[in-house]
């Protein structure tokens, strides 16, 4: 019993310190399809399409999937975005913001490379590779 | 005295503003202009028209109120009231639905999602980009609209590009 309850306080502990010192961070990726051809409103692009619609000039814009991941900066994370694309993301705490390394694959080719430095809960737009007779839009953000 | 300084005093009488002895010699200047004295009557009987037609006193507006929203309650039962009582309350209704609207609208606006920029310090700063897709160059731009960094891989597809950036 004891034994027990000495693992859920490290456990319980453990998570704290991470959640306290700030090195705790859900990364979320929204896998937009952007295209002119009529598609179905999606209301999981709620949060987002208002933005795109005033940066792009599509006209419809469909949602390919989602993921959401907990990680523990610094850490390298690789996010399978569904339709043969993935994602691998070496994120790191720099100045109170997280820095990645970002690299967007479509099988083995890759489509696109960056590294960038990101306030939390600010977006960073991904895109352009075509996709389906439209154009794929990446929504990363850290929260 | 001047015609118009005679009608500003004369204005002041109406209005019981005017001192006694600028009275005084109001009342021997209007001796002897006898237009200026028909000018009076006219002032006067506009001002008793006036006074007359003040909207009933008694009213409040909160009172006002209450007889609007009963009578939207009551449909089939309407107020009985007076005309000109009729139009001054159709008035207070009037002013109390557009403060109303002018609410709502204010509170929709706050409620409604509105891409608010985000800060200048808190925006997305990019290091590098490259794509390894063949015949593609890559670009980085930020919105000033929403304040979202964009990084775009521009793709050559049969003479044109995927970029449809606004």
């Amino acid at each position: 019993m004891w034994v027990r309850f000495r693992w859920i306080a490290i456990i319980w502990m453990t998570g704290w310190l991470s959640v306290a010192t700030g090195q705790t961070v859900t990364m979320e990726t929204k896998l937009i399809h952007a295209t002119d051809r009529p598609q179905a409103l999606d209301t999981r692009l709620d949060d987002i399409e208002f933005r795109l619609r005033r940066i792009f000039q599509f006209e419809h814009y469909g949602f390919l999937g989602e993921s959401r991941s907990i990680i523990i900066l610094p850490s390298q994370t690789r996010v399978e975005l569904g339709h043969g694309y993935r994602l691998n993301v070496q994120a790191r705490s720099r100045d109170g913001r997280v820095a990645a390394d970002i690299e967007w694959y479509r099988g083995t080719d890759r489509l696109l490379s960056t590294s960038v430095s990101q306030r939390r809960g600010v977006p960073a737009i991904l895109g352009g590779p075509p996709h389906d007779g439209g154009t794929l839009i990446l929504v990363l953000r850290f929260n | 005295m001047n015609r118009i300084k005679a009608q500003k005093w004369l204005s002041c009488a109406l209005d019981g503003e005017l001192s006694a002895s600028r009275r005084r010699r109001l009342d021997a200047w209007l001796a002897e202009h006898p237009d200026m004295v028909a000018l009076r009557e006219d002032w006067t009987k506009l001002g008793v028209r006036m006074r007359n037609e003040r909207p009933v006193s008694g009213q409040t507006p909160e009172a006002a109120w209450q007889d609007v929203r009963r009578a939207i309650r009551m449909p089939g039962q309407p107020v009985a009231m007076p005309s000109d009582q009729k139009a001054w309350r159709l008035g207070w209704a009037a002013a109390c639905a557009a403060v109303l609207f002018v609410v709502s609208a204010a509170w929709w606006g706050i409620q409604a999602p509105s891409p608010a920029p985000v800060a200048r310090a808190d925006r997305t700063t990019v290091e590098w980009v490259e794509t390894d897709l063949p015949g593609a160059m890559s670009m980085v731009f930020e919105d000033e609209t929403t304040g979202l960094t964009v990084i775009w891989v521009l793709v050559q597809e049969n003479g044109e590009d995927t970029g449809d950036v606004g």
